[in-house]
């Protein structure tokens, strides 16, 4: 595998974790609708 | 008489008020008090509801609901036109000189000590300029309140011509304010307990002790608006009136005398219009100035001590008078507390904890005060406040003619709810909004946004080709993330325009015409025409579908309505339609897509007549609904809400699709000891996938990879596309599926366990079991369905051949 597979391979790792961390995170917060768009108190992950 | 045998167009004074509980309650708090005219406006197309005139707003009504009111006709000589000057009456009881409440000057020289020792229990003690200010926001339904929250924090809530848009309270900071927080309540009638949003409100009012309030109230229709100023006031809350929609009044001759209503309430008035950002400056100053003084209204009284001997006066008074230790324990405002024990509020009495001897003694005093008023108790409280809101509206308020919205609305609705015409143009409407999502509009702007992410997929792909990237990372940047991703955002224009379309109906007004028309289709299986919103919403997205059915006044309507939203399509779901129906079906998409619509509701009606029959048995709750004027959407709040939607698919495609897309990737190209596969079906996932493939086998479906398909969509119903898009490559699914079997699969996406975030807030509204209950009920259906629509399919198949 050269340099550039890697380095790209290593972008798409860290990506898939920063936005699985987010996505979870929401879905903690706001009580399991952070996907939503419905505006509910405490549901800032969409807001 | 009673009201059902009135006449369209004829009017009668109401004698006595019929029903009991909360109802009856309700249809005092709407201003159906003994002594109010009410004229018939006209019947829905299939005789019922009924629309009705009183108090100068439209109301509506079940016809067995309007049996349990006796009237008496009034012959048209007698009836009171809104231009007809009525005798005043006598003012002497109510004068007051001007409070300058929230303006400075008089009570600036007071110190904060002096206004320490008048605040009420359960204040802070102070709340000095760099003290937190809570502000929260009351006024009727569609009174323009997140209007004015919006424009109070520059904030983006949807807001809608339709009653009940709010569900739940949003709370945001006032601009230039970093100090002061604002929450929106939702749209309430009175402070007794009728709906769940009503009860969100009150509880707030009562147990978080904002600062102060803004009472928000609809200048065209400001006597039934003061109805609930009246009740905020007993609290003893700073508050200020804000009159919205004054522009409208004035431009239609109409007027208020804002000092004159001031000296006569006790509480600081301001003319506003939330729309066009008029006085709302103005406003806030008010509101800041009494909540960091204190100021509470100067009046908390609003009985004539002469009306019927003061029987009413005499007996509020009395009960203050018992319950005033109670009520200091219990922190609840004398008056208020006063007024819910004679209306009989269950949970007010529960609250004081009278002992036996007390209660006994409040009930004497209520017995009294009916001999004496010759009403009952709670029609006694309604007239009474009914009363002093008619003598204050008969000093300063100048009545406009009939105004231009509301002519428009008469006109408009002669078609739109018509006895002939309403329920053509509903199915015209509709067919209409699905016919340029899914044929004409959608399709262009999906035909174009598929040309854009074809030639962005087609330059990476010659880019990662052109830098030697590892065949590995290449399938994963394009098999994986760009198939999963990019075969999802294509179908973004026709969630948009479906929402813009949605959007259009509520904020027009429409909305609240199809409850009217479609009442008595949802009793008979039995829902309440309120639950048509709702379930319309359905057809956007379950989420804020569920959240809409906390309009709903009864928690049997409530549950039954969040049941069958699953049955409503959701916007997710078209991606699964599009994908097949231009594969297989690709003369007839158009039509495939509409009988899944017509599929859903189908097994929805048969569900709900079986539901009527085994868990929810009983009667729905009444319809009393205000009808609101037609109004022209704002391009302002419809391009908001295009942009929350847009907004919130992106941010789907880039989450949840992106992740599924990668892991999908990885289960299907590597096998359980992590060694990349020649073959898919050596993969992880083909290996899971297809323990549960017998399951699906009678369906013809018992492909592993459909049945991954499957699992991941319960994530987000995209994700069906993105990962069948993965995992079939470029496999003709035509060679592989039959026509037949692809439908079944349609029905079986169309009607199995709604998303996870679906569930979440089912869950949030109805508890785990319902929840789970929803995930059992919605699987075992689609596959019968799935199943029987196979077996007609290859019955008719067979007879054709």
């Amino acid at each position: 595998m050269n340099l550039q597979s890697i380095l790209l391979l290593a972008l798409v790792v860290v990506l898939f974790l920063f936005v699985g961390y987010r996505y979870v995170r929401r879905q903690k917060r706001s009580r399991g609708c952070g996907s939503c768009n419905c505006g509910c108190e405490g549901c800032d992950g969409c807001q | 008489m009673t009201l059902n045998e009135l006449q369209i167009g004829q009017t009668a004074r109401i004698i006595r008020v019929g029903g009991e509980g909360s109802l009856r309650q309700h249809f005092l708090d709407m201003g159906m008090i003994p002594g109010a005219e009410v004229t018939l406006i006209k019947y829905a197309p299939m005789g019922d509801p009924m629309e009705l005139r009183v108090h100068g707003y439209e109301l509506t009504l079940r016809v067995t609901d309007a049996k349990v009111i006796e009237t008496s006709l009034l012959p048209p000589s007698q009836c009171r036109s809104d231009e007809e000057t009525v005798p005043l009456q006598d003012f002497s009881w109510l004068e007051t000189e001007h409070p300058g409440l929230g303006e400075g000057g008089r009570y600036h020289e007071r110190d904060e000590a002096q206004a320490e020792k008048e605040g009420r229990k359960g204040h802070s003690p102070s709340q000095g300029s760099g003290k937190d200010i809570t502000l929260a926001l009351a006024g009727n339904q569609n009174c323009g309140k997140t209007t004015l929250f919006n424009q109070l924090t520059g904030a983006n809530q949807h807001v809608g011509n339709f009653p009940g848009v709010t569900v739940e309270h949003k709370y945001g900071i006032v601009k230039g304010h970093p100090n002061v927080k604002v929450i929106d309540l939702p749209g309430i009638y009175s402070l007794s307990p009728y709906t769940s949003e009503e009860i969100v409100s009150r509880r707030y009012i009562l147990d978080e002790h904002p600062t102060a309030l803004i009472n928000i109230a609809d200048a065209t229709n400001i006597e039934r608006n003061m109805y609930l100023t009246l009740q905020l006031m007993e609290l003893g809350v700073p508050m200020v009136l804000a009159v919205n929609m004054m522009d409208e009044l004035e431009g239609n001759g109409g007027h208020i005398r804002i000092n004159e209503m001031e000296a006569l309430l006790g509480i600081p008035v301001v003319p506003i219009s939330a729309m066009k950002n008029e006085g709302v400056d103005e406003l806030m100053e008010h509101v800041l100035h009494v909540a960091r003084y204190h100021e509470g209204p100067r009046r908390q009284d609003f009985c004539h001590p002469e009306d019927h001997g003061g029987a009413v006066h005499r007996c509020l008074h009395a009960i203050m008078h018992l319950t005033e230790d109670h009520c200091q324990r219990a922190g609840l405002p004398q008056r208020f507390a006063a007024c819910k024990l004679v209306e009989g509020d269950r949970i007010v009495e529960q609250t004081l904890g009278l002992t036996q001897n007390e209660r006994e003694m409040v009930e004497h005093i209520i017995v009294q005060m009916e001999e004496e008023r010759g009403l009952d108790r709670q029609a006694a409280i309604a007239d009474m406040r009914f009363q002093f809101i008619e003598s204050v509206c008969q000093r300063t308020v100048v009545k406009p003619q009939e105004s231009r919205e509301h002519r428009r609305s008469q006109h408009i609705d002669r078609i739109l709810t018509g006895r002939w015409t309403a329920l053509p143009a509903f199915v015209a409407i509709m067919g209409l909004v699905f016919y340029l999502t899914f044929s004409t509009v959608g399709v262009w702007l999906q035909d174009l946004m598929q040309a854009g992410i074809d030639w962005f997929t087609e330059v990476s792909d010659q880019a990662l080709t052109r830098w030697k990237i590892a065949p590995a990372v290449h399938s994963l940047i394009i098999d994986g993330v760009y198939s999963g991703v990019g075969t999802v955002l294509v179908f973004l224009p026709l969630i948009c325009l479906l929402f813009f379309f949605l959007s259009m109906l509520e904020d027009t007004g429409y909305m609240a015409r199809i409850a009217f028309v479609m009442d008595k289709i949802l009793r008979r299986l039995g829902l309440s025409g309120r639950s048509i919103v709702p379930l319309l919403i359905g057809f956007g997205c379950s989420v804020p579908s569920v959240m809409a059915s906390r309009t709903l006044p009864s928690e049997r309507d409530r549950r039954m309505t969040i049941l069958l939203i699953p049955f409503m399509s959701c916007t997710a779901k078209i991606p699964i339609y599009a994908f097949f129906a231009a594969a297989f079906f690709p003369e007839k998409a158009g039509m495939v897509m509409a009988s899944l619509y017509i599929i859903g509701i189908v097994v929805g009606i048969v569900v709900a007549l079986l539901l009527k029959r085994t868990l929810f048995r009983g009667e729905p709750v009444p319809f009393v609904m205000e009808l609101p004027n037609y109004r022209m959407p704002l391009a302002r709040n419809v391009m908001r809400l295009l942009w929350d939607k847009a907004r919130d698919f992106l941010g789907r495609a880039f989450t949840v699709i992106f992740l599924a897309s990668i892991v999908v990737w990885l289960l299907q190209t590597f096998d359980f000891h992590l060694q990349m596969v020649e073959d898919a079906s050596q993969s992880m996932l083909a290996k899971v996938a297809g323990m549960a493939a017998p399951l699906f086998k009678p369906l013809g479906l018992g492909n592993w990879r459909i049945v991954a398909a499957l699992v991941c969509g319960f994530m987000a119903k995209e994700t069906v596309v993105s990962t069948l898009s993965a995992l079939f490559g470029s496999v003709n699914l035509t060679t592989l599926f039959s026509p037949v079997v692809i439908f079944g699969l349609l029905v079986f996406c169309l009607l199995y366990t709604p998303c996870v975030a679906a569930i979440a807030t089912i869950r949030r509204e109805l508890g785990g079991r319902w929840a789970l209950f929803v995930v059992v009920m919605q699987c075992v259906i689609a596959w019968l369905c799935a199943y029987v629509t196979i077996l007609i399919g290859n019955l008719i198949g067979s007879q054709v051949l």
